[in-house]
């Protein structure tokens, strides 16, 4: 069954967007301008641990976890607040200023046309380096060799999540398996949730954060675990 | 009767003395207690028996399944480390599911109260 194409009209204004952030200092405050620049939509920072805690205005909602959990925890905590507050959909930025906010009419556009899930795929770039760039397409194939669905980056966290989208697809993962999880999950689920991906230009920011290698052989190893459970 | 002073002899009980000690000061600092301290205590001074009298073993061993009695200290050593280790994992997985739910709850109730 597919749970796309709801009858009543989907308002843009039920859309949040959840921004999970740890230590991101000045990079954080630039996004936020960045995004209220493009839209109006409600924005959610879940400071996660943050050394110096991330010091609250009025141009977005913050949630505070008193210890460091995790990307995916603090996506996920973002994301039961907004639903619970009568979101519809939310979408998922980096906190470090790497998705480009210019995209967000694009998610909305195709939330309204009946999409549960929209992603947004980076595009090759010389600018990354050729380990991750190759490694991240290993993952896809790996992927779709197990969950049948291929996904061109699926170590992407720009994301748009139906609520209905959501329930399917959350995710145990707390740190950066939650976005190749939420792919198997996806897989999984394929023939419930209508999903599309659209690319982007890769902004590299930290060679030193975001998923390393250990990450990506532990998401490695817990598919098959994702796909046996 | 003791055999030949060997270097796994030398290895096993020095090792099985580290653990006596750290199980000794785990006991004195209430983090285990009586009954887990004695359980300990009684299997790091089997061990050192076991290194230097082997043969005790031999009833038990009778050439059946291992060729040597060491061997099957080992194989039992080997199999409650991977009990204590899957114990360890479910422990540390429950720990960690209930600490996000705790750290999430606070998150969203201090908003709710501000």
């Amino acid at each position: 069954m597919n749970i796309s194409h709801t009858s009543f009209p989907r308002r843009r204004e039920s859309i949040s967007i959840i921004i999970p952030s740890c230590n991101e200092g000045p990079r954080l405050t630039d996004l936020i301008k960045a995004v209220k620049k493009n839209t109006n939509l409600p924005v959610i920072v879940v400071d996660d641990g943050s050394l110096v805690p991330v010091r609250q205005t009025n141009s977005f909602i913050l949630l505070r976890h008193k210890i460091n959990l995790g990307k995916g925890a603090a996506m996920k905590t973002g994301a039961e607040y907004a639903f619970s507050h009568g979101a519809s959909a939310v979408i998922f930025m980096d906190g470090d200023g790497q998705h480009d906010p210019r995209h967000l009419p694009e998610f909305i556009s195709r939330y309204q046309q009946g999409f549960n899930c929209v992603l947004a795929s980076r595009r090759p770039s010389l600018k990354v380096p050729l380990v991750r760039l190759l490694g991240n397409k290993f993952a896809s194939i790996y992927i779709n060799l197990l969950f049948g669905v291929y996904v061109s980056d699926i170590l992407s966290g720009y994301r748009l999540l139906d609520k209905s989208a959501y329930k399917l697809l959350i995710w145990d993962s707390q740190r950066y398996g939650v976005e190749t999880e939420m792919i198997a999950r996806l897989g999984k689920y394929k023939d419930k949730i209508n999903w599309t991906e659209f690319p982007i230009e890769s902004i590299y920011i930290d060679k030193y954060k975001g998923v390393t290698i250990i990450d990506a052989v532990k998401a490695l190893f817990d598919s098959i675990w994702w796909k046996l459970s | 009767m003791v055999e030949a002073f060997l270097g796994i002899q030398i290895v096993a009980s020095s090792f099985s003395m580290l653990m006596l000690f750290l199980a000794f000061t785990q006991f004195k600092r209430k983090n285990i207690g009586s009954a887990e301290f004695s359980f300990w205590t009684f299997c790091w001074i089997s061990v050192i028996g076991f290194a230097f009298f082997p043969r005790v073993l031999d009833p038990i061993v009778g050439g059946k399944f291992v060729a040597r009695a060491l061997d099957a200290v080992m194989l039992v050593a080997f199999i409650i480390l991977s009990y204590l280790g899957f114990q360890n994992h479910i422990g540390v997985k429950s720990l960690q599911r209930e600490i996000e739910t705790l750290v999430r709850e606070m998150a969203i109730k201090e908003k709710k109260r501000k």
